[in-house]
């Protein structure tokens, strides 16, 4: 890939767009690099005749969940799925991983003649996004589901324009069977290019649920007049990480992983409908844990329209069979309302709109718990940069696996391969950019607002403390 | 034959010279809230949601937790009564592990609300059928029934709400029910159901020395087909049938409020038999709400005791070995407050522990036929063998 964006160096005219969808091409590979990197901090440069680009990548302090020899990233901002929050209460931006089982997978033949040896598996694990455990009645809706294939080196595997995902993974759509988890289907669709987005390998639009909201049998839901802060469903989003391992005893030169990643990439797909039973039980048992508690939220959800719609009824019975005008009275000065059709529709809104709001300060989504990122700021010894370096050169040389392609053909600094080191710079200049440096509009860092994203954790711990304070509510 | 009842007309005169001056009292009893309130009390519940939701605040209801040791005290002279300030449970409507109990409060107050207005009454059965898909079961009507009963500081009778009885009763026995019908329990053979309207009842008319409570329905039977109750002529005998219901507890107090006899209880030699009994004399913890109404604190344990088994020699083979179930129901009932303050029925439990046995009042059939009803009862109430 890189490759390419070294050929279109010569200042073509006219081939300005043809730039600009190399740099997207580029963006979205360190954007999917970060993901598995969330120690690593990729300086990216890109200077051309027009502009200047500037961009910095992962290395901040966020959440992620550590494992697997890498530490993926788990801040929701990051994967385009915005918190959700309603007023001054407080948001979780955070993903919670589900992690499945290790399968081991059978090699090919044809594989093992072309020189792939050693042991191959795959760690799947999911996560449901934005996460919404704070908010238990708010209306929720799985949209999509995107699945993101990281090879043994943490290298995303990036297609090329035009090409089509993996014949594996598009049929999945009809190979793992989603009714079992509460989905009448999902179908395949292409992806649209969004920069908030990291570009996933393929992305599978969630058909509408088995049970959309149905009520209880002999009961009668409650219709949830338009209100603007109720009446729109969160879309969730479940990001499904597939990862690769390989383990090869008799490979010790970086050659030979880079040999072994690109052989594995080829016959990736090949290999995966070889082992296809073993796969698809493996991504079925992790869909189903991921989406557990999605179910269980939907149920609540009738439960609690049935509940609703009984109280709702219970309460007008008593009022418009009430002989007491006193107490009637009351009920419409109250409610605001002049008769009691109205103030059925106002206790109607009234119930679904306080129901909805209900917030509950989730354990799970506590700062500090899950939150490695966090934790550097609680310690207090040392300056947070100095922990996060600290910390990758306590990792080891586990997150620094690249491919060959990007050290040989990009400005890659040496310590890019270096484990006690957790920056990296990808530097490209096109050839008069010393010329119009100058005019370059550079893009603010997302470094940048490092502090006042700070200061916002350190805020919103504070409010979770004094709610923590509070008595149980339930 | 005179002779027969002496212990018992002594027993009379003690309970009569002893009754504490609440208990000597009907007032208390069945005291019957009026319509007019029930339904303001209603509409109280209804606009306090009402209000908290035009603040933007999620309702709430707040129910006194009737399942709790710690939410009742015990009256040596009226029972488990709970506590003036008890820990309660708040049911939040917005919750969905308690909006389903909150919908359900509000519906049987609806209910029941409506009841009051016609003036008419319904079983809780009535009301489970009524939409048996919603409540999913009897006992959960049941429950909601007590909570509401409980929140309202109504009794269920002001609530009309009935309930099926399950209880039944024989021997000198006369009254009239609320609608005007003649009740006569005097027959040999038969058993009169308790009626599901005890507060409705009236004119008593009674002449028993005593009322004897019997746990099970075999046994009770046993004695109707003995003719104990004309063998021991005049008697009333009851039954709940196991844990009794309400109105069996009513019925037994409300005898006892009328009549002023002593009342036996007769229950298995074990500790189930135990907490049968002392639900009729002291209450349960679930309904500590309605004590008065449902308790007899001077009932008497006058059998099967644990010692009559050893002095009474009933075989062997006629006896069960203590379960652990049964060893943890012994040690829980040791542990009642009720209990220190009976030091007979504290060292029978002791003989049960320690013997490692438990009989059922069957048992007494092992040692000779009929020996129940011609042997056991009547020298036990002859020699006043009660604790």
């Amino acid at each position: 890939m890189l490759d390419d964006i070294q050929a279109s160096r010569p200042p073509v005219p006219g081939a300005a767009q043809s730039q600009k969808t190399k740099l997207r091409v580029i963006q979205r590979f360190l954007h999917r690099l970060s993901l598995v990197h969330s120690r690593v901090e990729i300086l990216f440069k890109f200077k051309s005749i027009d502009y200047t680009y500037h961009h910095t990548f992962g290395g901040k302090a966020e959440a992620r969940v550590s494992g697997m020899d890498q530490a993926i990233v788990m801040d929701s901002t990051r994967y385009g799925l915005c918190p959700f929050s309603r007023g001054p209460l407080p948001s979780c931006s955070r993903l919670h991983p589900v992690l499945g089982e290790r399968v081991e997978l059978s090699l090919s033949s044809e594989a093992v003649e072309t020189g792939l040896c050693g042991e191959i598996s795959f760690v799947p694990m999911a996560t449901l996004g934005p996460c919404m455990a704070q908010y238990p009645n708010w209306p929720t809706r799985l949209s999509r589901i995107r699945v993101f294939v990281y090879g043994p080196c943490k290298m995303p595997l990036m297609r090329a324009a035009g090409e089509e995902p993996m014949s594996f993974l598009r049929k999945l759509a009809a190979s793992l069977s989603w009714t079992e988890l509460g989905l009448s289907g999902v179908h395949y669709t292409e992806l649209q290019p969004n920069e908030d987005y990291p570009y996933a390998d393929i992305e599978f639009l969630v058909e509408t649920d088995v049970h959309p909201e149905r009520e209880p049998e002999g009961s009668t839901v409650i219709r949830q007049e338009p209100k603007p802060e109720c009446n729109h469903a969160i879309e969730q989003s479940i990001t499904l990480f597939f990862l690769l391992q390989h383990n090869d005893p008799f490979q010790s030169q970086l050659s030979d992983f880079i040999t072994s990643e690109e052989v594995l990439e080829r016959h990736l797909d090949r290999l995966l409908w070889l082992n296809r039973e073993k796969v698809q039980a493996s991504l079925q048992s992790v869909l189903q844990n991921t989406l557990m508690s999605y179910k269980k939220r939907q149920m609540a959800k009738r439960k609690m329209q049935s509940a609703l719609s009984v109280m709702l009824n219970s309460m007008t019975s008593v009022v418009s069979s009430s002989s007491s005008a006193r107490f009637r009275t009351a009920c419409l000065d109250y409610m605001r309302v002049q008769d009691t059709h109205e103030l059925s529709a106002s206790l109607r809104q009234s119930f679904q709109r306080i129901t909805d709001s209900r917030f509950v300060p989730s354990c799970g989504c506590r700062a500090g718990k899950i939150e490695e990122g966090v934790n550097f700021h609680q310690n207090g010894s040392g300056t947070r940069e100095d922990l996060v370096l600290k910390r990758a050169h306590q990792r080891g040389q586990t997150s620094c696996g690249s491919k060959k392609q990007c050290s040989e053909k990009t400005n890659v600094t040496p310590s890019s391969y270096c484990p006690s080191t957790s920056r990296m710079t990808i530097f490209l200049m096109q050839p008069s950019q010393s010329q119009h440096s100058h005019l370059g509009n550079t893009t603010p860092s997302s470094s940048s607002s490092g502090t006042s994203e700070f200061e916002n954790e350190q805020v919103e711990k504070e409010w979770l403390q004094e709610i923590e304070n509070i008595p149980e509510w339930d | 034959m005179s002779e027969q009842f002496d212990e018992v007309d002594k027993l009379r005169d003690e309970l009569l010279q002893n009754l504490p001056p609440l208990v000597n009292s009907l007032a208390h009893y069945g005291e019957f809230i009026r319509s007019q309130d029930v339904l303001q009390r209603i509409e109280k519940v209804m606009l306090e949601v009402v209000v908290r939701l035009s603040k933007e605040e999620t309702p709430v209801l707040v129910l006194q937790n009737r399942s709790s040791w710690a939410n009742v005290i015990f009256d040596r002279n009226i029972g488990l009564l709970m506590k003036p300030n008890v820990c309660v449970t708040t049911l939040r409507s917005d919750c969905p592990s308690s909006a389903r109990r909150f919908a359900l409060i509000l519906k049987v107050m609806s209910t029941v609300y409506k009841l009051i207005q016609s003036d008419s009454y319904a079983t809780k059965r009535d009301i489970y059928y009524n939409d048996p898909q919603l409540y999913g079961s009897q006992q959960l009507v049941d429950s909601v029934v007590d909570d509401i009963s409980c929140m309202l500081q109504v009794p269920r009778r002001s609530l009309h709400v009935l309930a099926t009885s399950k209880g039944f009763i024989s021997g000198d026995l006369c009254y009239l029910e609320e609608d005007g019908t003649r009740v006569d329990c005097i027959s040999n053979s038969t058993a009169v159901s308790v009626s599901s309207n005890v507060s409705g009842i009236k004119n008593i008319v009674s002449s028993a020395k005593f009322v004897l409570v019997v746990e099970k329905d075999a046994t009770f039977q046993r004695l109707l087909d003995d003719n104990f109750t004309t063998k021991l002529f005049p008697c009333i005998i009851i039954t709940g049938k196991g844990v009794p219901d309400v109105n069996s507890r009513l019925m037994v107090r409300k005898l006892w409020d009328t009549l002023h006899i002593p009342t036996f209880a007769l229950v298995d030699a074990d500790p189930h038999g135990i907490e049968i009994m002392c639900i009729y004399k002291y209450g349960s913890v679930s309904m500590a709400f309605e004590a008065q109404s449902l308790a007899v604190p001077s009932l008497l344990w006058l059998g099967l005791l644990p010692s009559d088994i050893q002095r009474l020699k009933v075989p062997e083979k006629a006896l069960i070995s203590l379960t652990q179930t049964d060893e943890r129901k012994l040690n829980s009932l040791r542990n009642r407050p009720y209990v220190t303050c009976q030091p007979a029925w504290e060292k029978e439990m002791e003989i049960l522990r320690n013997c490692g046995w438990k009989a059922e009042i069957q048992a007494l059939e092992s040692v000779a036929p009929n020996f129940l009803t011609t042997v056991y009862l009547p020298n036990k109430l002859r020699y006043g063998g009660w604790i």
